[in-house]
């Protein structure tokens, strides 16, 4: 029935050869096509600068781009009024397409804007001729008013909503009739002359200043939106330094120098230390420097890391896990220093913390069992587990580099200390946690740190007999429960939109409770609200700062949140990388600045 | 022949149609709220109504009656137009953001969203009593729920079910009757649907703000370029070793075979993608490490490599098994004694009987190729499907969910009868009818 064991051998082996031969070509084959695996660019070469990016990109449309990453991408395409000013700490604006800072009048509403004169959008087919015209003001005012357009379905609508005189009314026409009428004119956006833009306000505003840095106030042309219609999104016709030559969505962009791109100078004065580390070296002269930015979209931690590694990256974060084999001592550990690899450590514009809900009966109206949570909280063990020891204990919700932070203040509601925490709870009227119903502790996500997170949480507060139940949630379903006031307690972060403490400081303000705006804890305080309004409207000075700290201090005394860290972000760069300065948020198209040396590069590689 | 796919593509509708509506039930009845996921922190009541609007999420959920009766509400607001005038507003007197109340012709469009708004402006705090009860009659009459635009001066609505009642009955006494226009029925939530998913619009995508059926078509190449080759290669060499395994059943090169597949199944999918990211690109260079560019068999050979060997090691397995299963039975036997050559035996008898159950457990995978393979599209930058459908799911992004989950209905239901139908080709014994 069966052969001989013999014969069936040597077929075996025939055949594990003919396997093994083919196996020899095919990895052959993929050899040769593996072969040039990183490509070069020569001395003389084009300037190349190579970035990733963590998460992925929605497109180009300055409306649409209120993430990180989509509002990087559209930065090199289109510019806004300002810019922040690159290497100045704190952040100062500084005018980009505008010729000067805005004219305020005397009672804050009238903002009068020139613009230069000579800025031209990049050829494209949109326009006729396929040459691009000379951009005006009415290019921003037609921007804003997509950003009002309901069927654009911008988020970043909130950002103007109340804030200009007519645009409202012309919002929620929009919205009732379906039809946004780009051609009505909006009393507060008004252009006497192509080149200058008159602004009115509703009321004063400090932030309005800021929101004109911001991608989705960049200035977009009529034609391009018309023309592209509904593939706009995947385009870009803008002013920029840079042009979109190519864009596959989930993996790259590809930018390459505007050869007519307006004067814009690297700029002369830095923060202390810029110039030691060479940042000023091409001070006063023209940008860009680079020829080509190529972005690739990388959400894994691995492949980015050994990208970096290999020099297909100028520069990169470090991945949570891969931190301790990377970082040494706040220095780049010993392998990668020995190739050059440079950090930098910048601590990052916002707080994390956990934040309870006031209207809860049993949490938001005991200032003392909020306190005695605020004790029992083990933050020394947060930063350790979840943030590899690194950041900032916070005392506030304002962040370091921000106006009114104070580095003595020390917040006196909330050090770790478990007999207070065990008093404060006993005179909450729970001694030892007694009669305290299950406390429901809600997590922003499913994934494991968001788990590991709430459970550290429900340890510690099981030190002082507390109950924690978690629940676990998606992010939107998170973020519908706050709004509908459901949760009693949550961790959750704020990072800045713009680089003022009015944006932190609004978390609290009373009006905005949930669902009509941010305030999540739902707190009501009429002092906190009245000073709110006015820091508001106020020019940073010895006013403000009184009213800040008395804010401050109303907040810590009624312990509305639990203030955990800022975070601290560590970033590693390759030797070849010049002129490149962390932005901890969207501030300007910043690439435009950065440039590589593509001959140091290429001894890298090659060696 | 024909008519038999003819039938099952029949079939092929009722099946699809059940499982749009148990997505509708998921999605629209029970999931979250797409409008407030796309306004993320900017999520304010307002807002979040506007853009509802915006996608028809404001629409009744199964038939749009309240539309039906645009005509009927139509003259009941015109009604309550006049009661007010009679109780001292004038009708042209009511302005709403400079148009005239007059402008109800709106109600035609979209009546649920523009009557609200309209009724909204008599209703301003400080207003007259009678003139207050009266449009917050006509608002519960028209809306059926509470105000949506300005909830500060809809207080009477609020008032309670009892007041609403009341409110309701002494409505509809002074209603005149109009016939309804049935229109507007299939203004829904349910009827966009189905026709969405008929005609395969499925809108845009919540977080990315792309085209859904764009995103699709885009990523489908990437993911196949990885996922067919890798396929076919791991189906034709596993077919090959368990040939082998089968012909030298129990012999060294078998045990040696099944030893490494028991070896290579208890490696998690994971293991291979980073392992192989790491050593044979990293470390040994031999592949780039990410990136899909032209040449882009250079960028996914690796991917497929991963792909063949983690696949290839459960299909030995199997189909060694389903040879096996032929091997043993009598017509095999009879060929032996017949005499024929051993080969013989395995290639034209064993490997034709034992390809019924190789189709069946791989035709039915065909269709999935085309969702790719998620873990390798994330590690090696391959702009597939598999790394938009997870990143869809892990950001509530509902649409695209819907949209991937009902493109997979319709490919199981192929998948099925593509089964079916490679069946008649490898036995003759089954025909098709």
């Amino acid at each position: 029935m069966r052969g001989s064991r013999s014969e069936r051998g040597d077929a075996g082996l025939k055949f594990l050869v003919l396997l093994g031969a083919l196996g020899a070509i095919g990895a052959g084959t993929y050899l040769a096509l593996g072969r040039r695996l990183v490509e070069e660019g020569g001395a003389g070469g084009p300037i190349v600068r190579r970035q990733a990016f963590v998460a992925q990109v929605k497109g180009f449309d300055p409306a649409l781009a209120g993430d990180l990453y989509s509002g990087t991408a559209a930065f090199q395409i289109y510019e806004p009024l300002y810019e922040f000013h690159y290497l100045e700490r704190p952040f100062r604006e500084i005018p980009l397409t505008a010729e000067a800072m805005p004219e305020i009048s005397q009672d804050r509403l009238t903002y009068r804007i020139r613009l230069k004169k000579g800025i031209r959008f990049h050829d494209d087919s949109c326009f006729p001729g396929g040459t691009g015209r000379e951009l005006t003001v009415h290019d921003y005012i037609y921007a804003w008013k997509r950003v009002a357009d309901p069927r654009v379905q911008s988020e970043l609508w909130a950002f103007f909503q109340g804030k200009i005189v007519g645009l409202d009314a012309l919002h929620d026409r929009a919205s009732t009739s379906g039809n946004f009428d780009y051609d009505a004119p909006v009393e507060g956006l008004q252009a006497p002359d192509p080149h200058t833009l008159v602004v009115k306000l509703t009321r004063p505003s400090v932030d309005f200043v800021y929101l004109l840095v911001m991608p989705f106030t960049a200035a977009v042309p009529r034609e391009a939106v018309e023309h592209y219609k509904d593939d706009f999104i995947n385009h870009g016709v803008g002013t920029g330094a840079y042009r979109l030559v190519e864009w596959v969505p989930n993996s790259r962009i590809v930018y390459e120098k505007n050869p007519d791109y307006h004067d814009v100078r690297y700029p002369e004065t830095g923060a202390p230390g810029d110039r030691e580390s060479g940042l000023l070296a091409d001070a006063g002269k023209r940008v860009p420097f680079s020829d080509r930015v190529e972005i690739t979209i990388i959400t894994e931690d691995q492949p980015r890391w050994l990208q970096f590694e290999r020099g297909a990256l100028d520069i990169a974060g470090v991945p949570k896990d891969a931190h301790g084999k990377a970082i040494v001592n706040e220095q780049p550990a010993p392998y990668l220093r020995e190739k050059g690899v440079q950090i930098e450590i910048v601590p990052e514009l916002d707080v994390t913390y956990i934040c309870f809900n006031m209207v809860d009966p049993v949490i938001g109206k005991n200032r003392l069992l909020r306190r005695a949570i605020a004790h029992a909280a083990d933050l020394e063990k947060t930063r350790e587990i979840f943030f590899n020891g690194r950041g900032l204990y916070a005392q506030s919700p304002i962040p370091p580099g921000l106006f009114g932070y104070d580095p003595n203040y020390r917040n006196p509601h909330q050090e770790y200390n478990l007999d207070k925490a065990r008093k404060h709870l006993a005179d909450a009227g729970y001694p030892g946690g007694e009669g305290l119903p299950e406390i429901v502790y809600d997590s922003s996500g499913t994934d494991t740190t968001s788990r590991q997170m709430a459970e550290h949480f429900q340890e510690n507060m099981s030190k002082i007999g507390i109950k924690i139940r978690i629940e676990a949630n998606t992010w939107p379903a998170f973020s519908e429960k706050i709004n509908k006031r459901q949760c009693q307690a949550w961790g959750i972060a704020w990072g800045a939109d713009y680089p003022d403490p009015e944006n932190f400081l609004q978390l609290f303000y009373g009006p905005s409770s949930s669902p009509n705006g941010q305030n999540g804890s739902n707190y009501q305080n009429p002092e906190y609200d009245k000073l709110y309004e006015e820091i508001r409207v106020l020019p940073d000075g010895p006013d403000r700062l009184r009213k800040i700290h008395r804010m401050r201090d109303i907040i810590a005394e009624d312990n509305v949140w639990v203030y955990e860290l800022h975070r601290v972000t560590y970033i590693l760069k390759n030797p070849w990388i010049r002129n490149y300065k962390y932005p901890p948020f969207l501030g300007g198209a910043f690439y435009k600045y950065t440039k590589a040396d593509m001959a140091e590069r290429k001894k890298w590689i090659g060696e | 022949m024909t008519a038999y796919i003819i039938r099952r593509l029949l079939y092929t509708i009722p099946i699809v149609f059940g499982v749009l509506l148990i997505l509708f039930l998921i999605f629209n009845v029970v999931g979250g709220n797409p409008a407030r996921a796309m306004l993320g922190k900017y999520a304010t009541k307002k807002a979040v109504r506007e853009l509802e609007h915006q996608l028809g999420l404001d629409l009744p959920l199964i038939v749009n009656l309240d539309s039906a009766f645009a005509g009927s509400e139509r003259a009941f607001v015109l009604a309550t137009l006049d009661r007010l005038e009679r109780l001292g507003t004038a009708p042209e007197k009511l302005v709403l953001e400079g148009e005239p109340v007059k402008a109800l012709t709106v109600m035609d469009e979209r009546p649920r969203a523009a009557v609200p708004a309209l009724i909204g402006a008599l209703l301003e705090p400080g207003a007259p009593e009678p003139r207050r009860a009266w449009a917050s009659v006509a608002l519960v009459w028209i809306t059926g729920e509470d105000a949506i635009y300005r909830p500060s001066a809809y207080a009477p609505v609020r008032e309670g079910l009892l007041t609403r009642w009341r409110d309701w009955w002494e409505a509809r006494k002074t209603r005149p009757a109009f016939a309804p226009s049935w229109r507007y029925v299939l203004q829904s939530q349910l009827f966009h649907f189905l026709w969405d998913a008929a005609t395969f619009d499925f809108g845009k995508s919540i977080q990315r703000r792309q085209f859904i059926s764009q995103m699709i078509l885009r990523g489908a190449v990437p993911s196949l370029t990885v996922t067919i080759p890798g396929f076919f290669l791991a189906v034709g060499l596993g077919l090959g070793l368990a040939l082998v395994c089968a012909f030298y059943r129990a012999g060294v090169v078998d045990r040696t075979i099944v030893f490494l597949t028991v070896i290579a199944m208890s490696i998690t999918f994971l293991a291979y993608v980073i392992g192989g990211q790491y050593v044979l690109a990293h470390k040994l260079g031999l592949f780039p490490v990410h990136g899909y560019l032209p040449p882009y068999a250079k960028f996914v050979a690796l991917p497929v490599l991963i792909f063949v060997l983690a696949s290839l090691a459960p299909d030995i397995r199997s189909f060694r098994t389903y040879i096996l299963d032929e091997v043993s039975q009598d017509y095999v036997r009879t060929a032996r004694a017949k005499g024929v050559a051993n080969q013989d035996v395995m290639l034209r008898h064993v490997l034709k009987n034992a390809m019924i159950p190789v189709i069946t457990s791989t035709v039915i995978h065909l269709p999935f190729l085309f969702l790719g393979s998620l873990l390798l599209e994330r590690f090696f930058g391959i702009p597939g499907l598999g790394s938009t459908m997870v990143d869809a799911v892990f950001s509530a992004d509902w649409p695209v969910v819907r949209a991937f989950t009902y493109i997979g209905a319709i490919l199981y239901v192929v998948g099925n009868l593509a089964t079916d139908i490679c069946y008649a080709f490898a036995d003759p014994r089954i025909s098709l009818r």
